[in-house]
């Protein structure tokens, strides 16, 4: 059994390793400091972020609705709010650009009225990313209400408190552990989202060239510049995941 | 009466219904019930034949497998459906089994039919039939069959320009030599030369300029330093219909969001160089790089990209999805393709006889027809 799980923490630990032994650490800091990783590096923050935001004020009415209600439909929205996580990223954004283009209804409306294109912008790398990270928010909130004991806030309604106050009061902070886990689980997803960002918002220097479209392409003429944008991508999301620790993962 | 047995039953299961009528059992402890049933059920399908199970039992199953009974049901009922109403084969369904008919997973019955056809008598071990459930089986090749028809594999790396080209080509190549089986993979030339590096086991390498090619010579992969098949030149696209109004390079500097090939791409060189000579500079804000050719013509084609740069061999193959714009001759690049065998190949022969059938008339046919223009 410890063999089999060696074998299988060596799948995990040896492109790890293969990475770090091949960054140039001497150069790694100038590297990092060049305007186009700079610029990557920000423009990933700044996005990520929003994408989170996004996420949580979306994900957490959906998952009330999914856990507290008992409207009909409920399996297919919930099969819908996942579906982003099973589907291969590139197809979310042949999907989000099939709905989003200036040739699309709806993209041309926005373009025609409000002047907005989602396409090539960075408003669209937030699109992008918040739709590949919601369900990643969704599911772990989701899961949080449904252990959450349900008598807390039927005394807190006894007792006169309005829905909103018992929501404010007494749900929020049992499931805000739980609340931190996904936004952080969705943050680290957004932040390595590539394949609906490059169909979608394209690949523009400053505006859209997330870090991950970066590492792509100084793959082929600068693989040392990669390859150290790939080291800060690796040490934030294991900072993320160290940090969530087993307690909130497991439970949530 | 109940008996009242002091029984060790260690990991086994017992019998629940504990009874004293005829055909109850006693008390007793049964291991491998499941296993047992199992394969029954797959003699049952492979054999072909319907074994009672009273047949079966004692040939797999130990003695010990059975509960203690006070009386042994009769051995056979022979029934008709008639008879019997909803019980049809009730000789069969018999004793503490019944599950002669049971469901068979899928996947053991494939994986025994696929046995048989191979030749291969598998032991009927738990452990097999486990695998076989677990594991997706593959039918095709019954473990390395192909000695009867020597099949001579080629791996070819190729510009992503030339994607429709070089298909048409390898076909023919196919047709005239036939057992022959061509590979492509089709992406930058920048990608392309870098994964040969990497060790990809390529054959023949055809790149869209000679900096990519030589980046592999230089790592004593080719010998030499390729050959120049075909020539290409830039032209700008636009969305169908031309919207803007582009007409030069110079117009494509405010005028939304501008779609080139990575700045290491042999495209994004030479667009680069083409728009270096029209003395235009484009914002850098305002240009999506796209990682090939191909990747760059589909922001314009499928994206929202307002103009592009591509390859006239590109604007061609994507016909209505984009409009072309001619760039001036003294502003265009002309792109020299080289095409070379990689000496760490496979197959020498056939990668040569590739290489000269690409150089030949026929393949210098094709790539005309694709807007190729000829090597010199």
């Amino acid at each position: 059994m410890l063999v089999a799980a060696a074998v299988g923490l060596s799948l995990f630990v040896l492109p790890l390793v293969g990475l770090l032994q091949r960054a140039a650490w001497g150069s790694l800091v100038d590297d990092l400091r060049s305007p186009a990783a700079t610029e990557a590096i920000r423009l990933s923050l700044v996005s990520s972020l929003a994408a989170t935001a996004l996420a949580m004020t979306f994900g957490l009415p959906l998952a009330w609705v999914l856990a507290r209600t008992e409207l009909p439909g409920r399996a297919v929205v919930r099969a819908l709010v996942l579906l982003p996580m099973v589907l291969p990223p590139v197809v979310g954004g042949v999907a989000l650009l099939s709905a989003f283009s200036r040739r699309s209804p709806i993209g041309s409306w926005l373009y025609d009225s409000f002047d907005v294109q989602l396409t090539f912008s960075l408003a669209g790398v937030v699109l992008a990313q918040a739709f590949v990270a919601m369900p990643f928010f969704v599911i772990t909130v989701e899961a949080a209400l449904r252990q959450a004991d349900v008598r807390y806030e039927q005394v807190a309604a006894g007792l006169g408190a309005k829905p909103t106050t018992v929501f404010r009061r007494v749900t929020l902070p049992m499931i805000a552990p739980a609340i931190a886990a996904g936004a952080a689980l969705a943050w680290a997803r957004a932040l390595g989202e590539f394949g609906a960002t490059i169909t979608f918002a394209g690949n523009i220097a400053g505006r859209t060239r997330t870090l991950p479209l970066a590492v792509y392409l100084a793959l082929e003429s600068d693989p040392e510049a990669a390859i150290a944008l790939s080291l800060v991508l690796l040490g934030v999301s294991f900072i993320i995941l160290v940090t969530l620790r087993d307690r909130w993962l497991g439970k949530a | 009466m109940a008996a009242g047995l002091d029984l060790d039953l260690g990991d086994q299961s017992v019998d629940p219904h504990v009874g004293d009528q005829p055909g109850e059992s006693v008390a007793g402890r049964s291991g491998g019930r499941r296993t047992a049933t199992w394969y029954i059920g797959v003699l049952h399908q492979v054999g072909g034949q319907a074994l009672a199970v009273d047949e079966a039992l004692p040939t797999i199953a130990a003695p010990t497998e059975h509960f203690a009974r006070v009386d042994q049901a009769p051995d056979r009922i022979d029934a008709h459906a008639e008879q019997v109403g909803r019980l049809a084969n009730a000789e069969v369904r018999h004793g503490r089994a019944g599950y002669v008919n049971s469901w068979v997973p899928p996947s053991a019955v494939i994986y025994l039919a696929a046995a048989r056809y191979c030749g291969l008598m598998p032991w009927f071990r738990k452990s097999i039939l486990v695998a076989a459930t677990a594991a997706l089986v593959p039918l095709a090749g019954c473990g390395g069959n192909g000695a009867d028809s020597p099949e001579r594999t080629l791996t070819v790396s190729a510009a992503a320009s030339l994607t429709e080209s070089f298909t048409e080509i390898g076909e023919a190549f196919e047709a005239e030599n036939p057992d022959t089986t061509i590979t492509f993979t089709f992406d930058s030339s920048g990608t392309l030369s870098q994964q040969i590096l990497d060790g990809a086991p390529v054959d023949v390498f055809a790149s869209a300029d000679q900096g990519n090619l030589d980046k592999v010579s230089e790592a004593d992969l080719i010998d030499g330093s390729g050959e120049v098949f075909a020539r290409n030149q830039l032209v700008i696209i636009t969305q169908p219909g031309n919207p803007e109004g582009i007409e030069t390079l110079e117009d494509l500097v405010d005028v939304g969001v501008v779609s080139l090939c990575a700045e290491e791409a042999p495209c994004g060189k030479f667009a680069a160089q083409a728009l270096e000579v029209a003395g235009v500079t484009i914002d850098e804000g305002n240009v999506t790089r796209g990682q090939n050719a191909k990747a760059t013509l589909t922001a314009v084609s499928e994206g929202d990209a307002v103009a592009g740069v591509v390859y006239v061999t590109d604007a061609l193959a994507a016909g209505a999805a984009v409009d072309a714009v001619q760039i001036p001759e003294d502003q265009n690049v002309i792109a020299a393709y080289p095409i070379a065998m990689i000496s760490k190949g496979n197959d020498a022969d056939l990668a040569q006889s590739f290489i000269d059938f690409v150089l030949s008339s026929e393949g210098q046919a094709v790539l005309a027809e694709y807007g190729f223009g000829p090597p010199s």
